[in-house]
């Protein structure tokens, strides 16, 4: 029964970590993506529309190669992820419009699109395709040994790809230049400017890099926790993703145990297997944590635990 | 080779731009987003493109009845980009009116249903309003609080809110809803007590709700306009140095801002139960605490601005909506739509406050450009 809940909270704690992760290295650049949730929903739409161009393509969903059945929904994910992180820099970086406001429209766009788009292509065989993405990358046998591979080491890739990148982007954030480079973007793009960083490029890079990381969550979320069936409520997880973000300290290492930390709470109503009334107000203890850790972290005001100085701010660089 | 390529497109910013331009420019955008909506019906379904506009004011325009639901959407909408305005002019990000409006809804419905039948029609009112703003005023207060006296960031905040809201009134309607069905029928559906009067001429409309939203826009209209208050949000939000100079108390203002912006916020969620649905649920306010925010920012804080974006954005979804209903693809075509709209709305605030220069570089006389683009400089 335990056993079975925590694989639930990792099956769950990987969509937040996608999201965060992605919004995380956005914000590092000092762009505030309030899009994070519709960027989601744009790379879920990518899969349905790369899983049912390959569907297409080889008529008989039962012949589907494991290979390409994940490799062409997840390039199509990062593409419509990309071109809308693409989107979002264009319109804040060049066109200098206010980050909020470009934020919200893009998640509004996103949250019409994705249903819109999947309704019109329809999405019969998906559920097929999915089935490639939670093949176990272990050995049957190994998994099932004992309840530490059973919690662990059980799951399809995405759920490791996902640890992998938190790791990865910690690492390029605090060990090498490029990473100092995009926190010094992040924290003073003048100054930064000054001392030879080409800030665009920072920006635009780092933007489309955390929404085509942000995107995956979308793909995760369809393929893998639904299993390829059609469900729209990529929104609320994205907004949680945003907040995950404070709750880690804008820090991929914090956010990994963030991450469960969230999912854990996201799942207690199941676990203890309560309904009705108590069930929601259980599920609202990830929010109710969040704003704790909001009010803790303006309380001690470190500087190590703030978020980048130019959070939110659009550089231009004329008004030097 | 770099700064050659650099020259060729340069951006400054401009502020000589007069009124007629700035509304020309947005009116452009406004009506190329209109043409897109075309567009995309017809590649949606081909040959649709003028249907789609027949469906759209079909929709919106065809009849008295559905007029005025139209303007009671505009309203809606306007009504809550009106309680956001005075905390956005003082910087305070407040993205909750989707919570702050549906704790005023759920005050709301404790009254109607729990005190309207007691009481007589215009107490019955009293009270549910009194409800209403006690707990949507709770929700904006709360985050202003901690904003004033730690620097909590509130635009999280209240975002956390909206959703801690939303599932307070999905509990209530769980622990409410008899048959276990967890959907809460219409209260007082055979005497309407507590019910906000309506016109029978007009079946059931919205007439009495869209006087209270322009009685209270005139309100908030005068009040950041010609107040003593409105004047001192403006300050803190400009600098609170300035502020603390003038004598002005920051925590006071924010604090006061914060309620007033939650007690027009709970104005519209008393219209919306009390005035309308007569009932609730948790996507009772649907979005439109998230969409007031684009009307409010996009019509720069000025309130008829606010109010022809809201009637216009109101359009767009309502009409798009129906048109898809008749042609036959998914409504949530409307949200696309919409999103477009903004899209290109924010866009057009690019050429309303920059000016791009295109210049050709001239390869022989270097010597020349050096000298201009000092003079530039």
């Amino acid at each position: 029964m335990f056993v079975t809940y925590i694989r639930g909270v990792i099956r769950v704690m990987i969509l937040f970590l996608f999201g965060s992760t992605g919004e995380i290295i956005t914000e590092k650049s000092g762009h505030l993506n309030m899009g994070t949730p519709g960027i989601m929903c744009m790379g879920a739409t990518g899969a349905v529309v790369g899983g049912v161009i390959y569907l297409k393509a080889i008529v008989d969903p039962t012949t589907a190669n494991g290979f390409l059945a994940i490799i062409i929904p997840m390039l199509f994910c990062l593409l419509f992820a990309g071109l809308t992180g693409l989107l979002y820099c264009f319109l804040v970086n060049t066109l200098q419009c206010n980050q909020n406001v470009t934020g919200l429209t893009i998640t509004t766009f996103g949250a019409g699109v994705f249903p819109f788009v999947s309704n019109m292509i329809g999405s019969d065989g998906l559920s097929i395709l999915s089935s490639s993405f939670y093949i176990r990358i272990f050995p049957k046998a190994f998994c099932e040994a004992n309840w530490f591979t059973q919690i662990f080491l059980s799951h399809g890739f995405l759920v490791y790809l996902a640890i992998i990148i938190a790791v990865v982007a910690l690492l390029i954030l605090k060990k090498t230049r490029v990473g100092l480079s995009l926190r010094a973007v992040g924290e003073s793009p003048a100054t930064a400017d000054a001392s030879g960083i080409d800030v665009s490029k920072y920006k635009y890079i780092a933007t489309i890099i955390g929404s085509c990381i942000s995107g995956l969550g979308g793909l995760y979320y369809l393929m893998v926790m639904n299993n390829g069936a059609l469900e729209y409520n990529i929104e609320s997880f994205g907004w949680l993703a945003v907040a995950l973000v404070i709750f880690s300290l804008w820090n991929p290492g914090i956010a990994i145990a963030g991450s469960f930390v969230f999912a854990l709470f996201y799942q207690l109503p199941k676990f203890i297997s309560s309904s009705g009334a108590a069930a929601q107000i259980i599920s609202l203890i990830p929010y109710f944590v969040t704003i704790v850790v909001l009010i803790v972290v303006s309380l001690f005001n470190k500087r190590e635990t703030q978020p980048p100085a130019s959070l939110g701010v659009n550089y231009f660089r004329e008004d030097r | 080779m770099k700064k050659d390529r650099e020259r060729i497109i340069r951006i400054s910013r401009r502020t000589n731009l007069k009124w007629w331009q700035k509304i020309l420019i947005k009116a452009i955008f406004v009506l190329v987003a209109f043409l897109m909506c075309g567009v995309i019906s017809s590649l949606v379904s081909p040959g649709s493109f003028f249907d789609f506009y027949e469906y759209m004011f079909n929709g919106t325009f065809y009849n008295t009845k559905i007029f005025v639901n139209l303007l009671w959407q505009a309203g809606l909408l306007f009504v809550i980009a009106i309680a956001l305005t005075p905390a956005f002019k003082m910087k305070f990000w407040n993205i909750g009116a989707e919570g702050q409006c549906l704790m005023g809804g759920l005050g709301a419905l404790i009254g109607l249903k729990f005190i309207a039948p007691f009481v007589p029609n215009i107490i019955a009112l009293c009270i549910e309003f009194l409800l209403a703003a006690i707990f949507a005023c709770s929700w904006a207060v709360i985050p202003a609080i901690f904003k004033a006296y730690f620097n909590t960031n509130e635009t999280l905040f209240t975002l956390m809110m909206n959703y801690i809201a939303m599932g307070i009134v999905a509990a209530c309607v769980v622990a409410w809803s008899t048959s276990g069905s967890s959907v809460l029928g219409v209260v007082n559906n055979v005497n309407h007590e507590g019910w906000l009067p309506f016109v029978e001429s007009f079946g059931n409309s919205y007439i009495f709700n869209i006087l209270i939203i322009i009685g209270a826009s005139i309100v908030i209209f005068l009040y950041l306009g010609f107040s003593q208050h409105g004047y001192e949000l403006q300050v803190v939000g400009g600098s609170r140095n300035t502020a603390k100079y003038l004598g002005i108390n920051v925590k006071s203002v924010i604090i006061r801002t914060m309620l007033l912006s939650g007690l027009i916020c709970s104005v519209a969620g008393f219209l919306m139960v009390v005035g309308a649905s007569h009932s609730i649920n948790e996507t009772l306010v649907n979005g439109r605490g998230f969409t007031a925010i684009l009307v409010s920012w996009l019509g720069e804080f000025n309130v008829p601005t606010m109010a022809i974006y809201s009637f216009l954005v109101s359009f767009v979804s309502i009409g798009s909506s129906n048109a898809a209903a008749w042609i036959g693809y998914s409504s949530t075509v409307s949200n696309v739509l919409t999103g477009l709209f903004f899209l290109l709305i924010i866009s057009s605030t690019f050429f309303v406050n920059f000016r791009v220069h295109i210049k050709l570089p001239k390869r022989k006389k270097n010597e020349e450009t050096a000298i201009s683009s000092k003079e530039g400089a």
